[in-house]
């Protein structure tokens, strides 16, 4: 079993399923999450997973509503595809040791698709990331620290016990 | 030594061949290229005298000029691009020669992608690296004015049927073949030159501190940066010194080089910004809004700045400089560089003159927030930071 990275591979997996219910939970009730997912066009398709065979998650914007998943909806029936390059760049991904910015910066995905929807959903997790973060987190993996519109204990017990948010 | 964390990329697919008179030597590697039936795009033919003498010179590489496309757009618009392709199908070309200013050089990058990737909608290749080479089709480009850091970068920029500018990034942009010869190059228009400098200068500069930046690319933005330095007011008193014009044309090179791998930061997101709303050329808004730009990011990177500043100020005024005061120092020596330039040659220095309007900025910063350059930028942009930035230049 030795080099499997188990551990990170079920923690990855593990946080994006609970990234993705942030996601809904943030689309819910922070007002600037909501006008980011109004600059997406309707049926977008984004897609994030890790190579090789790691962890995929999907949001979809739907008739205005926002959809994410872990998991996908089709092969190649995506406006963009993140791929981690391997374990370790999604790892510090969802564990907020990185923004996706920095990842990207870093080369740690190959990207395809359209920019400026990829760009909105970076904005997206910035969002995501600092209801999830505590500031003290933040200010040391440098990244984003936003004004929060909602509460935050609020988004947080709602992405965990929430029940459907979709 | 610890090699954690330890990667990078570095891409930069074109040839180049530069220098005096390198039009003529260049025509063996044309003949070796493999074109036949060349698709000539260009632009003012009566304005621009190089456009002869690359047709001289796929000539005597025995390539036929099968057809020829004269046009000229700010961003080349899609139902332009449907155009070419349908002249190109109908002549049975086979490969691209563009001869011209960043506009051309834009327009055949992307033609070139549409073609090589057998793309049907042209939509569907905005985008990173959506569209895959299919066919080989060559593209040589020859930049005729100085600046010039598109000409071989792996990004092009298209104007939809809706009026929305979109970048599209694929290695099938990079032109296989460049050209750079000072020879061609037309310095008669002092404004597009000095804008163009300027712009390879700030390119160099947003690149050089850009969060994507290796070692690789660090090196070459610094020497591009002196490369200016020592030359851009040798262009503006002597426009016919050649050694000057090639110093310049290097660096823009330089720039574009670095921009695949580097990216640049929030002077080129607003700026393109700005291009698309004002229909003004992005090398003077990029002239307009680095300085500022500059200004926001000073926090994060006073000590890339301070180094920079060597490159441009020299060992002299470097060492009488204190070391606390270097990185703002370099922002004033920008800042009063690019304004005496601009102010001579009429160009604006300011939002409200370069037709911006308070309504606009809504637009303005709407088109910024999508630009991939942000993710680049040293500092985490916000919204709230990109009004401030165009508010402080009203």
């Amino acid at each position: 079993m030795k080099g499997k990275k188990l551990f990170k591979k079920f923690v990855t997996s593990f946080n994006m399923y609970f990234f993705a219910r942030a996601l809904m939970c943030c689309f819910r009730y922070d007002e600037d999450f909501r006008k980011y997912v109004g600059m997406l066009p309707d049926k977008f398709v984004f897609r994030m997973r890790v190579l090789p065979d790691g962890a995929t998650m999907t949001l979809v914007k739907e008739n205005g509503k926002l959809t994410s998943f872990t998991g996908m909806v089709t092969a190649g029936c995506h406006d963009v595809d993140v791929c981690f390059k391997n374990i370790e760049g999604g790892f510090a991904f969802v564990t907020g040791k990185k923004s996706f910015a920095k990842c990207l910066a870093q080369s740690a995905f190959v990207i395809s698709g359209d920019v400026s929807g990829m760009m909105t959903v970076s904005h997206m997790f910035d969002i995501v990331g600092s209801y999830m973060l505590t500031k003290r987190v933040l200010k040391k993996y440098d990244r984003a620290i936003l004004s929060r519109k909602a509460g935050v204990h609020k988004v947080r017990f709602y992405t965990v016990f929430g029940g459907s948010l979709a | 030594m610890n090699y954690k964390g330890f990667y990078y990329e570095f891409q930069n697919p074109a040839r180049v061949a530069a220098g005096v008179n390198c039009l003529s030597d260049s025509v063996s590697v044309l003949s070796g290229l493999g074109l036949h039936n060349a698709f000539f795009v260009c632009d003012d033919v009566e304005k621009n005298s190089a456009v002869d003498e690359v047709r001289k010179a796929i000539k005597s590489a025995k390539v036929k000029v099968g057809a020829m496309y004269v046009k000229e757009e700010k961003i080349v618009t899609l139902s332009t691009l449907r155009e070419m392709r349908d002249v190109y199908r109908v002549n049975n070309c086979d490969c691209i020669v563009a001869c011209g200013d960043y506009k051309i050089v834009n327009t055949a990058k992307i033609l070139r992608m549409l073609l090589a990737g057998q793309v049907v909608r042209f939509e569907d290749v905005k985008g990173i690296n959506v569209a895959k080479k299919k066919v080989n089709i060559p593209l040589v480009v020859v930049p005729t004015c100085v600046g010039m850091s598109k000409a071989v970068t792996t990004s092009a920029l298209v104007k939809d049927d809706e009026g929305s500018v979109f970048e599209c990034v694929s290695p099938l942009c990079a032109p296989d073949y460049c050209i750079i010869d000072p020879a061609l190059t037309s310095v008669f228009d002092a404004p597009t030159t000095i804008a163009g400098a300027l712009e390879s200068f700030a390119m160099n500069i947003e690149e050089f501190v850009s969060k994507q930046a290796i070692t690789l690319t660090k090196c070459m933005n610094l020497i591009a940066i002196r490369e200016i330095r020592d030359n851009v007011f040798k262009v503006v008193n002597d426009p016919m010194d050649v050694h000057a014009v090639l110093g310049l044309q290097k660096a823009g090179l330089l720039a574009g080089a670095c921009y695949s791998s580097a990216s640049a930061g929030v002077a080129h997101a607003i700026a393109s910004a700005l291009a698309a709303v004002t229909g003004e050329d992005y090398y003077i808004c990029m002239g307009v809004v680095f300085s500022a730009c500059m200004k926001y990011n000073l926090d994060v990177v006073e000590k890339d700045y301070a180094q920079a500043l060597y490159y441009i100020v020299g060992d002299d005024r470097y060492a009488s400089t204190p070391a606390e005061d270097r990185a703002r120092t370099l922002i004033e020596t920008s800042q009063k560089m690019i304004r005496e330039l601009f102010d001579e040659n009429g160009l604006p220095t300011s939002l409200s003159r370069l037709g911006l309007k308070e309504e606009d900025l809504d637009k303005a910063v709407e088109e910024t927030m999508k630009s991939y350059a942000l993710v680049t930028n040293p500092k985490n942009v916000t919204k709230e930071d990109v009004y401030a930035i165009l508010r402080s230049l009203m």
